[in-house]
């Protein structure tokens, strides 16, 4: 019986301790206020400001930028929507750290003249062919290796295989230099 | 005068956007923003933007799965204590007792007038379950960005930055190539000066 009172004397005691905690609690900052808005996700602020300034280096604002994006989206087929839709698909899929890597190289690629832009889309395709060559082991130790000693393996394994006629290239400033043919 | 924001009232306005300005700043960002169209149409921008690429937002991981994988270890730890005995004994007394004290607490959170948002709304606590961070109140009034009208989020992402996906698969290499175009530049600077 004496444990019985016990048990609900401390309940009690308890209970109205938080009751009166309750209406302090109920005012306290809540997470409508806006010091306490969640921060945005570091990766979407980033592509936010580079979606402007991808339209301010074009010249217009970020809603001409969006309505010409929509116009060309519309004249896309369907395979080549549903191949931009991979393309996010892939990205979202990839961490937080790759996403950033490609942002900061994004903000590279905003910042380049259209002309070089074209000369490193020509260069890329005869990249993947040269990757490609490699096993999967070699091109893991490239990912390891500094961009500099990348590309002196990778300009080195195009030229041989130019000289094995098993890569042709299309332009003088992608091609290998005379020095090495 | 010029009708977009400077490079550092933009970067005001991104910092009061995500919360990170103290009271007096985020007072006075909220003023511009409220009186000068200049400010207002930068907002709106901001905005259409970050909406268009919710979809990119990497999610956190979640605060009841951390939960639950702290309790897990806690009560692993809890069973091979000595203890453990006392806490239980404990626990017949404040179990009844906390579960008390929850009712009237929820009770008092229940009748107790709900807190002003800064858009001066009165909200019932009730209906601001599940919580979710509310942006300032001007979103709740942004219209949506007319381009990316009925598009799905993976789709407004794309439209929002088409450039980026188009060239991707460059962008991914931009390091190399350029690598590589430094590369043959010091060998055709060789070639020439020998």
């Amino acid at each position: 019986m004496f444990r019985t009172w016990t048990h609900m004397l401390i309940g009690g005691i308890l209970a109205g301790t938080m009751l009166l905690a309750a209406p302090a609690l109920a005012d306290s900052p809540t997470d409508e206020t806006p010091a306490a808005v969640a921060p945005r996700g570091s990766i979407a602020q980033q592509l936010s400001l580079l979606a402007k300034l991808n339209a301010a280096v074009q010249g217009v604002d970020l809603a001409t930028s969006l309505n010409h994006n929509r116009r060309e989206w519309e004249q896309l087929s369907p395979d080549e929507r549903e191949q931009f839709r991979e393309k996010y698909r892939a990205w979202a899929e990839q961490n937080p750290q790759q996403q950033q890597e490609i942002l900061r190289q994004f903000e590279e690629w905003i910042r380049i003249a259209g002309q070089r832009k074209e000369k490193y889309r020509r260069m890329n395709e005869w990249l993947h062919v040269v990757v490609e060559s490699f096993t999967p082991e070699e091109r893991a130790e490239l990912q390891k290796l500094s961009s500099d000693e990348r590309a002196r393996r990778i300009v080195q394994r195009r030229d041989a295989l130019v000289a094995a006629g098993k890569l042709a290239l299309d332009g003088p400033t992608s091609g290998p230099a005379e020095s090495d043919r | 005068m010029t009708d977009r924001l400077e490079q550092h009232e933009f970067e005001a306005l991104s910092a009061w956007w995500d919360g990170e300005l103290p009271p007096e700043q985020a007072a006075d960002i909220e003023r511009r923003v409220d009186t000068d169209p200049r400010w207002a149409s930068a907002l709106a921008d901001l905005q259409a933007t970050d909406r268009a690429l919710d979809a990119w937002t990497v999610p956190a991981p979640s605060t009841d799965l951390s939960a639950r994988i702290l309790a897990a270890a806690a009560r692993e730890a809890f069973q091979a204590s000595p203890q453990r005995s006392r806490v239980l004994r404990f626990a017949y007394w404040a179990v009844p007792a906390a579960a008390a004290a929850a009712v009237i607490l929820a009770l008092g959170v229940l009748y107790n007038p709900a807190p002003r948002t800064p858009g001066g709304e009165g909200t019932d606590v009730v209906q601001q379950a599940p919580p979710a961070p509310a942006p300032p109140a001007h979103e709740r009034t942004a219209p949506a960005p007319e381009a990316l009208v009925g598009l799905d989020r993976a789709d407004s992402a794309v439209v929002a930055n088409l450039d980026l996906f188009r060239d991707m698969d460059v962008i991914e290499n931009l390091d190399t190539l350029q690598a590589i175009e430094r590369l043959e530049g010091e060998r055709t600077q060789g070639r020439h000066g020998t």
